[in-house]
């Protein structure tokens, strides 16, 4: 954790590229999705995350260990082992209003209703002690002005 | 008699390897790429089934060996732009010491050797002692890399009690025998050519099969960032969980409330100053 900055869920894919190259790379979790930006920080793609089909990985040279996820760049879910069980498994149609969809969607609403506090207890806190602090302050000098005699 | 001129002719003491289509098959049961079901057939269909008794396919009873699971090894980063400001610091402390000396009240001296001393051994600390935040991996799932590893090979195991497959590793190694159709691709990371294979085990064999990718884009990406963001809300999505400062903010206020209330009546109370 840093002082300044918050962590963000990250996930590290092993990505296939649509020419044949891979590439270990390291993504933002949105919801349930690993996600990419563009330069505007705009989400640019995303790719379905399950926890059933990460595989460990000990790092290799520079890549450091973390569950992979295999990605591919045409499809929004990729798997070699016919791992996910036929419930969690993407539709084969390209239909944005199938249930599939839909569940993910709803999902994302729900998480980022229920997380979106514009205000913590911390900020809270922070600004009532911030104020009986500045109180304090004044109380100290009125008293000095006062002990002085006016 | 005539001669065969088209036939090459043999060096002395080099014997020709043959390989029979039985000895392929053979070294196919051992690999676990046939069973040994197929070998006695063909041993029968030529005949050698009574003279030759098919290769016995190696039965693994004894437990697999146990993992030594290795801390990846991290490279001790010294910095030698904090240790050589360090030295020069602590150095500075000692030529302060004759000054305070001389002169006891000699604060300034005093302060000198404090802050010299102090910032210096922290200098010289941190950089012998600090780690680059981006720790290097030599370690290869507890094996030495040795450079040669040509394949990415992508591990999952059947379940037998839940009949599934259970991924449990992905790990770079050296393939001597590389599966047919597999390709070399680039991986951007080092920019070196590795094969991708996929490890399929069942309770009968064990084999690499290279990963193919699936001809088709029946949802892109591209598409599937509007459900899964939601992009109308963008501003709830920026909502991050609190830092630190953020925690220890009120606590830090909390002690200064504290001591506030204590110089103020340490000033206001008859005795004070």
């Amino acid at each position: 954790m840093g002082i300044f900055s918050s962590p963000m869920p990250t996930r590290t894919q092993l990505f296939h590229y649509d020419n044949g190259d891979r590439e270990f790379i390291r993504r933002r979790i949105i919801g349930q999705s690993a996600t990419e930006f563009d330069n505007t920080g705009d989400p640019s793609r995303s790719w379905v995350d399950y926890y059933q089909t990460l595989y460990p990985f000990d790092g290799y040279k520079g890549i450091s260990a973390d569950a992979i996820q295999l990605a591919y760049e045409r499809h929004f879910h990729f798997e070699v082992h016919d791992i996910l069980p036929p419930i969690l498994r993407p539709p084969e149609t390209n239909a944005m209003d199938s249930p599939y969809i839909s569940a993910i969607a709803e999902s994302r609403v729900i998480e980022i209703t229920k997380s979106a506090k514009p205000r913590t207890i911390y900020q809270t806190l922070t600004y009532i002690l911030g104020g009986a602090l500045f109180v304090e302050l004044i109380i100290w000098g009125i008293a000095i002005y006062v002990s002085r005699g006016g | 008699m005539s001669r065969e001129v088209d036939k090459p002719k043999r060096k002395r003491g080099v014997k020709r390897k043959t390989i029979t289509p039985i000895q392929k098959l053979q070294e196919a049961v051992v690999n676990g790429d046939a069973t040994a079901s197929d070998l006695a057939t063909a041993l029968e269909a030529k005949g050698l089934l009574k003279e030759q008794p098919p290769v016995p396919v190696p039965i693994v009873e004894s437990p697999p060996p146990e993992v030594e699971v290795k801390k990846a090894q991290r490279f001790r980063n010294i910095s030698w732009w904090k240790i050589i400001p360090g030295v020069a610091l602590v150095a500075l402390g000692i030529l302060a010491v004759p000054f305070y000396f001389a002169d006891r009240n000699n604060y300034f001296a005093v302060g000198i050797m404090m802050g010299a001393f102090a910032g210096g051994g922290f200098l010289i600390y941190t950089g012998f002692t600090g780690v680059k935040a981006g720790v290097l991996f030599s370690s290869n799932n507890g094996k030495k890399v040795t450079g040669k590893e040509n394949a990415i090979v992508i591990y999952a195991r059947r379940d037998t009690a839940t009949n599934k497959d259970v991924p449990y590793k992905i790990e770079f190694e050296e393939v001597d025998h590389v599966p047919e159709g597999a390709t070399l691709h680039r991986l951007r990371n080092d920019n070196k050519h590795y094969y991708e294979l996929m490890n399929v085990t069942t309770a009968a064999s064990k084999k690499l099969v290279p990963v193919t990718l699936p001809d088709k884009r029946a949802f892109p990406p591209e598409l599937f960032r509007i459900p899964a963001t939601m992009q109308p809300y963008k501003d709830y999505m920026d909502y991050s969980p609190p830092t630190l400062l953020e925690k220890v903010a009120p606590a830090v206020l909390l002690g200064a409330i504290f001591l506030v209330g204590i110089l103020m009546v340490m000033t206001i109370s008859p005795g004070g100053s």
